[in-house]
């Protein structure tokens, strides 16, 4: 029972670690998406300044003294003050921030609301997650899985003239931002071919029958979709031939070779089956990161996900979604990283044992 | 004594930026059974070459790879990849790699490794394999439940020890010995030397020693190959070469091994082994050599017979 129980250890220090890491992220994006306080005097400027104009729109408003007026704006600003918590000093309420982050309370968005009207932070990151996760976690799942095959076909003969091709062609799809890819391709298939349509996730109106509806997203998703996949497969492809070119040149796959092993058993077990671990981690990583979207490629499909609304939130300042985004992400990177270590820890011994 | 293994004129050529580097350069050397033949010579000279050049695991970049390999009567240099691979590789000749420390997969249980050649070539189910994978654990003196654990569970020692199993899972006929215990401290060192004296006695081993460490060679040579420059400069008994050394380069050799509390002044041979895309004209050892006369610059010597059984490559000797 030795192994289990080192096993247990190691992911208890893990869980422990990636906590700490949880708590720590949340509260430095706490701080700096309240400009480490800033955002405060915005709002309570902009609590007066609509205190001031509604009640100047009131009637009478103009009869009372100029005494009076201040007494009644800056009473009304104080209950403002005071329902929103903002009298309290800063750092103690990101201590409650943070409390509430963690405890996935995330609160009201300050400006932005959601498709079906709602101000809760919480409906409109889960309005947008499914619509990220269905086009970028499709095509990162995509793109790995024919990169990888490449990489494997490359790393067969490096230096060959496929090799050489590929290797171009990777750095050249990793220089140019997808969203560049996806312009050229919506003027190449939506506009002078017109086989795909130009943006969006449905067509509007949307249809009814759920089949035809699902048919319809399809048909929209295919250009971003291929966009995605064409301007990122081949970096990664170029990085998994470099990882088994370098574990195919170790002693060990020298020896497994003398000991009159087939090739492909070689290949497989002393090749691959060791450069596992490293490429679980990329592809893991790519995973977390296609749940973030992507901002300017969203634009450039008009793609209703949880790229845009970052940016629409950071632009209008709305801490509280910007927060609640983040606290989200951090959570799903942490649960990731998490799973990953359990599978590194059955691929690999040396870190079952705590070496690495 | 009963040839084992014959090696005649072997090259192995790389090709390299910088040109064609010959590493292995009309190689012929005979291995009896039962007899340990040791290959010393600096870094560089090609006796790991050599070494790869019989067991056929060749790097990429190879321009020529030629000659005979004798191994029996037949000449394994006339097998195709396919035969080769299923008849000659690890049953009849295994090897224990240099760098001992990166030699056994990370990801895989000691036995298993162990176990894998029974499994592939002596079609043995996994549990039998494994069971014999215990026993060669034991004949190189490592306890068998060392057969569940992972390789950076072990000592170094431990590892060459696993690696000497492995090798001999097949009961090869011939072992190649590349460096063994170049990696390892010298209390560990002198632990292998004994179990590969062991091993020789009981199982009727022919080793090929690769090492630069003569010293270490006399523990265990029969026979001694010096190399220089891809080429063999002597060859002889351990007795003849140790004790009366003929060409210049082994008496150097020879001279720069240090012996404890004498005073004796460790000599070292100046400058560097030749370049081998562009090997000095003459003789390879010429610019280094305090012999050299002007036919040594200008045509190389031939390895001949000087007395029964001992061979140079010099001048001095008549070329």
């Amino acid at each position: 029972m030795r192994l289990p129980l080192a096993m247990l250890r190691y992911l208890a220090k893990r869980i422990m670690l990636l906590f700490t890491t949880l708590v720590v992220a949340v509260y430095l994006t706490i701080i700096i998406a309240n400009a480490g306080g800033l955002i405060d005097d915005i709002l309570r400027a902009q609590l007066r300044y609509e205190i001031t104009s509604n009640l100047a729109r009131s009637p009478g408003w103009a009869q009372l003294t100029e005494e009076e007026q201040r007494k009644i704006i800056s009473d009304r600003l104080q209950a403002a003050i005071q329902a929103k918590g903002l009298d309290r000093p800063f750092l103690e309420r990101t201590f409650r921030y943070l409390i509430d982050a963690l405890t996935l309370s995330l609160g009201r968005a300050l400006f932005i609301t959601s498709a079906s009207g709602s101000k809760a932070v919480s409906d409109i990151v889960i309005e947008r997650l499914p619509q990220t996760v269905l086009l970028f976690t499709t095509g990162t799942i995509l793109y790995s899985l024919i990169g990888l095959l490449i990489g494997l076909y490359m790393a067969r003969r490096p230096g060959g003239f496929f090799d050489k091709v590929f290797s171009v062609f990777a750095v050249v799809t990793q220089v140019i931002p997808p969203w560049f890819f996806g312009i050229l391709f919506i003027m190449v298939f939506a506009y002078y071919l017109g086989i795909t349509p130009f943006g969006g996730m449905v067509s509007v109106p949307p249809p009814k029958d759920p089949l035809i509806y699902a048919l319809d997203v399809i048909y929209h998703m295919a250009l971003p979709l291929f966009t995605w996949i064409f301007s990122l497969f081949g970096a990664w492809a170029y990085i998994a031939r470099n990882l088994i070119i370098q574990i195919a040149e170790e002693d060990f796959v020298n020896t497994a070779k003398a000991k009159g092993l087939p090739d492909n058993i070689v290949m497989r077990r002393h090749v691959l089956r060791p450069s596992l671990p490293p490429i679980v981690t990329v592809i893991s990583l790519s995973l977390i990161a296609s749940w973030q979207g992507a901002i300017i490629t969203e634009t450039v499909f008009n793609w209703p996900g949880l790229g845009t609304l970052f940016y629409q939130a950071i632009n209008s300042l709305d801490a509280p979604v910007v927060i609640g985004l983040t606290v989200i992400y951090a959570y799903l990177l942490v649960a990731t990283v998490l799973i990953l270590d359990l599978i590194y820890s059955i691929l690999d011994p040396r870190i079952r044992a705590g070496r690495i | 004594m009963e040839d084992l293994l014959k090696i005649r004129n072997l090259k192995l050529y790389y090709r390299t930026r910088r040109g064609i580097v010959r590493a292995v350069d009309n190689v012929n050397f005979d291995l009896h059974r039962g007899e340990t033949l040791a290959i010393v010579g600096e870094s560089g000279c090609g006796k790991s070459s050599t070494a790869i050049a019989i067991v056929r695991i060749l790097p990429r970049n190879i321009d020529t790879y030629e000659g005979e390999i004798i191994l029996d009567g037949v000449d394994i240099m006339k097998m195709d990849d396919e035969r080769f691979r299923e008849e000659v590789a690890w049953r009849r000749i295994s090897m224990v790699f240099q760098g001992a420390m990166n030699a056994l997969n990370p990801v895989i249980k000691i036995g298993f490794q162990v176990a894998e050649p029974l499994i592939v070539h002596g079609k043995l189910s996994r549990g039998e394999a494994f069971d014999k994978a215990r026993e060669l654990l034991s004949l190189v003196g490592l306890p068998s439940f060392l057969a569940e654990r992972y390789p950076h569970e072990l000592s170094g020692g431990m590892k060459q020890r696993v690696i000497i199993a492995m090798a001999l899972a097949l009961n090869p006929e011939v072992v190649i010995l590349d460096e063994p215990t170049s990696a390892l401290d010298v209390i560990t060192q002198a632990n292998i030397m004994n179990l590969l004296k062991r091993l020789k006695r009981e199982e009727g081993l022919s080793y090929i020693f690769i090492t630069h460490d003569l010293a270490l060679a006399s523990e265990l040579a029969d026979t001694i190959i010096v190399m220089y420059g891809g080429k063999i400069v002597e060859y002889g008994t351990a007795e003849q070469v140790y004790l009366d050394p003929k060409h210049p380069y082994s008496q150097k050799l020879l001279a720069s091994i240090p012996t404890l509390r004498t005073d004796k002044k460790l000599e070292f041979i100046p400058c560097a082994p030749p370049f081998l895309v562009a090997p000095p004209p003459g003789c390879r050892f010429h610019p280094r050599c305090l012999y050299a006369m002007p036919v040594c610059r200008e045509k190389e010597p031939i390895i001949r017979e000087i007395e029964k059984d001992r061979y140079v490559a010099c001048w001095l000797y008549g070329g």
